[in-house]
């Protein structure tokens, strides 16, 4: 059975968040944390982040379309220099 | 304008008095229009609803959280989160300021700014998700450090995506430089929050948003936005600082003389000192990653794991350059890693590192000079650059024990306890403790002189612009209107320059931008312009640079009005500590440069004046405030015998 969500340890990704709601903007044309397709999982007590792409539409975490009719996809665009190489290659691979 | 059309904004303003438990709600269109956002909503807010006569830590005085209305949207560098209230060190305006995830959070919860007011009759702390708003017993949490506090909440609500503020020891033992914590390694540093929030009996306030943040164009917000990001991506400063972060200004501080080594005495640190601050290294030893925070390009924080030497398991974020001034500048403490974990022991016990230092390198000068000995300090040798010392003092000062319960005050509170002449060692303006120095560079020293706050550089200070010695004058001027922003030494103009600050920097602190994102940091980077574009899109408010600068003179007026009716603050709070005006700089650089008291006297004057200020006094003339719109301020201050 295919998994509805996938999550990653990251190794360059700042924990900011902005592809978040970068996602969200692209889904409804809003800001928010809940209507994406990304979450950030925040354990910088540990000095760690993850994310988790969804692929399927669940608790108000929409299916990932990989922003069709965008000209790239907005998580990537939006992300730090620092992380977005590793951020394209996590994409890819769902 | 009903609530659900509010663009930008979230739209409700949460008051919580903790007197009676009464939860309410106002729409923020009321103040949105007139004073943005952020701070300028807090501010005028204190000015209508604090008596002159009311202490910081009275019941009656209001602690407010506030956001802006870019937080929570892709704006650059909209991830700041500002407290407000009236200042525990100099009784007159109080705001701080701080990066974190808490803005957007309280944003898609609902709300723009949260006023405390009244005092819980036993510890609480407020949770606020989305609608559901509630005062929690806090009992169990008193007496926690902010780490230990941040980790209960959240396994006490089961959510670890919470964002918390929250007070640590110094807070609760109403430390006059405690602050607030926002999870562990962010601060709402400066004017002495945390024992406001202390004083009122609030632990800790915890946040989670479902919610959503509109903008009223979204094609013409994300122009704007994508506009401004293509600056960031090209410029190799931002590059640079990105590398790494604000200890980056290590060297170029060594370089202009603005360390304050040992409590300011000298103004570069020391050949042998310096060879330590090798910050490529480490960064290669110690850091594990950058940290940033919503849509911010800069990334400029770090989280640090020490594996090896006296701190080693020491794991956190940070530090900024202003723990390096502090730790390894004014206490003189060589061991760069001791900058981290003494600004993770400040952390933790919610305690301002500025203040901390500031009252540590008062006692260590007192004590290098003779005026202070060990039996004056709970039997400590007050040597410089004794780190176990300077954690003890922490400790001290956080629990208020012993010599501690002094430091507690602040330098300049606690020379006039001990007396012995010894407060022309406590570098402070106007009460609260001084981080900054202000021999070698003239604009800097104005803007933090004539700060509302008490000293602090973002509030009109000139940021490093002014020390950039290839910043083309032609460009100078067209950015900030002046010619000479890169020549530290210089005064001509230097007035206009901080008059151009003290404006930017109202319209950042009341839209949630950082200032590292803006002209303050590099002229290539946002302005006015720019930013009244983002919020004219953003709220469908339709604004222009003039707006907006009007809107911070306005903003300015009303604190500066406010000091004028809570204190005796006046003209003659806006020079530099007695030591900054005797002392030429001893060496590097720009030795034997000095500040010259007429020459400072003259830029008061030329300052005063660009404000329509009365120069003798430095009060607000009639005519300033009335074609401000601010007739009622001008007879409030009429009244009190304050109208210039």
């Amino acid at each position: 059975m295919a998994t509805d969500k996938v999550m990653f340890d990251t190794k360059d990704c700042t924990g900011c968040k902005t592809c978040v709601i970068a996602c969200s903007y692209h889904h409804k044309g809003v800001f928010s944390l809940a209507s994406s397709s990304i979450e950030i999982k925040d354990w910088r007590q540990e000095g760690k982040f993850a994310i988790v792409f969804h692929k399927k539409d669940e608790d108000g975490y929409l299916a990932c379309d990989k922003c069709q009719g965008e000209s790239e996809p907005l998580c990537i665009k939006y992300c730090s220099f620092l992380a977005r190489d590793e951020l394209r290659t996590l994409l890819h691979t769902i | 304008m009903q609530e659900k059309d509010i663009y930008g904004y979230a739209g409700k303003i949460l008051r919580v008095d903790l007197t009676t438990g009464r939860i309410s709600t106002e729409p923020t269109v009321r103040y949105a229009r007139e004073w943005l956002g952020g701070s300028g909503i807090a501010q005028w807010i204190l000015y209508n609803e604090i008596r002159p006569w009311v202490t910081p830590y009275a019941p009656a005085n209001r602690l407010i959280i506030g956001t802006g209305p870019l937080n929570g949207t892709l704006a650059p560098g909209a991830s700041r989160v500002t407290a407000d209230s009236k200042n525990a060190l100099t009784l007159g305006v109080g705001s701080s300021n701080s990066d974190s995830h808490l803005a957007p959070e309280l944003k898609f919860a609902g709300y723009d700014h949260i006023i405390l007011q009244g005092k819980a009759r036993k510890p609480v702390y407020l949770w606020i998700k989305d609608e559901h708003v509630e005062l929690r017993d806090a009992v169990h949490l008193w007496g926690k450090t902010t780490w230990e506090t941040d980790e209960m909440i959240k396994q006490e609500l089961n959510d670890d995506a919470i964002q918390t503020l929250s007070i640590g020891p110094a807070g609760e033992n109403i430390v006059r430089g405690a602050c607030i914590i926002v999870n562990r390694g962010r601060a709402l540093g400066r004017c002495g929050m945390g024992g406001v929030m202390g004083s009122k009996n609030v632990k800790a306030i915890a946040v989670r948003g479902t919610g959503e943040v509109k903008v009223a164009d979204p094609a013409r917000f994300m122009k704007a936005v994508d506009e401004i990001r293509k600056r960031f991506e090209k410029s190799d400063v931002v590059r640079e600082f990105v590398k790494l972060g604000t200890p980056k200004g290590v060297k170029d501080r060594q370089r202009t003389c603005n360390v304050p080594y040992k409590n300011f005495q000298q103004l570069v640190f020391p050949e042998e000192a310096y060879a330590k601050w090798d910050l490529e290294k480490l960064q290669e030893s110690y850091r594990v990653r950058n940290i940033g925070y919503m849509a911010c390009p800069m990334h400029c924080s770090r989280y640090f794991q020490i594996d090896h030497g006296a701190y080693a398991g020491l794991r956190t974020e940070g530090c900024q350059f202003e723990s390096v001034a502090d730790f390894a500048g004014k206490l003189a403490v060589e061991d760069p890693v001791f900058s981290i974990k003494a600004n993770t022991y400040c952390n933790q016990l919610g305690l301002d590192v500025d203040s901390a230092a500031g009252s540590i390198g008062w006692a260590m000068e007192c004590y290098q000079r003779g005026i202070l000995k060990e039996s004056d300090a709970d039997g400590l040798k007050l040597e410089w650059g004794d780190a176990g010392v300077v954690l003890e003092l922490i400790r001290k000062i956080a629990y208020r024990e012993g010599f501690g319960n002094i430091l507690g005050e602040g330098c300049a509170h606690a020379a006039e306890m001990l007396g012995r002449d010894s407060n022309y060692y406590a570098m402070n303006l106007k009460g609260q403790d001084l981080y900054e120095v202000l021999r070698s560079t003239i604009g800097w020293a104005l803007g933090v002189c004539v700060s509302t706050r008490g000293g602090g550089h973002t509030t009109g200070a000139p940021g490093p612009c002014e020390e950039i010695p290839d910043l083309d004058a032609d460009v100078a001027e067209k950015v900030y209107g002046i010619r000479t922003v890169a020549q530290p030494q210089a005064y001509t103009d230097k007035a206009k320059l901080v008059g151009y600050f003290e404006q930017l920097h109202r319209v950042s602190n009341s839209f949630g931008t950082c200032h590292f994102t803006t002209t303050w940091f590099e002229h290539s980077l946002q302005g006015f312009s720019e930013l009244a574009e983002l919020y004219s899109a953003a709220t469908g408010f339709e604004t222009t640079e003039n707006d907006l600068r009007r809107s911070a003179t306005r903003m300015l007026n009303v604190e500066k009005s406010f000091n004028l009716l809570h204190t005796n603050l006046g003209r003659k709070d806006d020079y530099p500590p007695q030591r900054d005006l005797e002392e030429p700089i001893p060496s590097g650089l720009v030795k034997g440069f000095k500040i010259e008291k007429e020459k400072w006297d003259d830029l008061l004057d030329e300052y005063y004046e660009m404000h329509n200020w009365d120069k003798k006094t430095g009060f607000p003339t009639r005519k300033c405030l009335e074609e401000l719109d601010l007739k009622q301020v001008a007879s409030d201050l009429e009244k009190a015998g304050k109208l210039g």
